[in-house]
């Protein structure tokens, strides 16, 4: 069982969600092949960061965003047009095209944070003073999840060179 | 009839090859242990998604053939999987299943078609028979 052992440390640049993150380094296992790879329970804390980091923007969800955080939280597409509170062809839209408009994406940010971080808000109480917008609400819910939770730090980083680029993994 | 319970990952050899829910409760047992790896290189986004969407893969998942990996103590599976969220659209992966002293020690998936990105559009499960043929999988 050793050689899923991990051997080395692997890279700081993930694409996640249609993004370049900057990201702590993990371990990397390698094959009997010669190749280097992570485990995927390792990427799950990073994944994490990444849903909290794309829900604290006030900014509109793209596609790829969308994508990732419906993966993430397991969300079926028909369950996620409920959510939305819009027919199921315009997720498909949503999905293909431009992401959901801004306020749809504020109000499905907050479904997903509340979702994916259920032992968070399950013991909070949020003031009154954060629940004026949607954008305050994701503002607070996030600084207090990054408060009570410990998950790696990150930060959206531009797209490494060419050379690098989509390649995670060291060459073996 | 097999002296063995085939659907007990444990009792799987490399030399049994043909029973899919078999090899399919294999690949759930061996990702609940974490020991299903994606690696592929060079690494694309559609790897990162076939990463995020492994548990929805390996739920709904039908395993088309087998064939000798080319490492030895290897067996490779092709896979098919409808995507949950989109009627028309389906996963095509390839897993290579290692073993180490007569037991699976770890998955690797080693290839994921979604559709996207250039990769093949696998629709039916015709379409994906027909794609592991292709990849010269033996397919019953």
């Amino acid at each position: 069982m050793s050689d899923l052992l991990p051997t080395s440390t692997g890279p700081t640049h993930h694409a996640i969600a249609g993004r370049w993150w900057d990201v702590p380094s993990l371990p990397l296992i390698r094959l009997p092949n010669g190749s280097e790879t992570l485990r995927v329970e390792d990427m799950e804390p990073i994944y994490k960061a990444v849903a909290v980091a794309l829900c604290e923007e006030p900014t509109a969800l793209t596609p790829e965003a969308l994508e990732f955080l419906c993966d993430l939280a397991g969300l079926r597409h028909i369950r996620l047009a409920e959510i939305a509170g819009v027919d199921r062809s315009a997720v498909t839209v949503w999905l293909r095209r431009n992401g959901p408009p801004l306020g749809r994406s504020l109000h499905l940010k907050r479904w997903f944070l509340l979702h994916l971080f259920p032992q968070f808000t399950a013991a909070t109480t949020i003031p009154l003073s954060a629940l004026a917008l949607d954008a305050d609400i994701l503002r607070w819910v996030s600084a207090a999840i990054r408060e009570s939770i410990p998950l790696p730090r990150i930060r959206p980083t531009p797209a490494p060179l060419p050379a690098a680029a989509y390649s995670p993994l060291r060459p073996s | 009839m097999s002296p063995f319970d085939l659907t007990d990952p444990n009792l799987l050899t490399i030399s049994t090859p043909w029973v899919p829910q078999a090899w399919h409760a294999l690949l759930r047992d061996l990702h609940t242990k974490g020991r299903l790896v994606v690696q592929h290189e060079p690494w694309t986004p559609r790897y990162e998604r076939a990463r995020l969407k492994l548990r929805d893969l390996l739920a709904g998942l039908q395993v088309l053939g087998w064939q000798h990996g080319e490492q030895e103590g290897a067996l490779e599976l092709a896979l098919w999987a409808l995507d949950p969220n989109h009627i028309r659209r389906g996963w095509y992966a390839c897993v290579r299943v290692v073993w180490r002293d007569g037991a699976p020690t770890y998955a690797h998936l080693y290839c994921f078609y979604d559709g996207r990105d250039q990769s093949p559009s696998v629709f039916t499960l015709a379409t994906a028979r027909s794609l592991a043929r292709d990849g010269r999988f033996h397919v019953p």
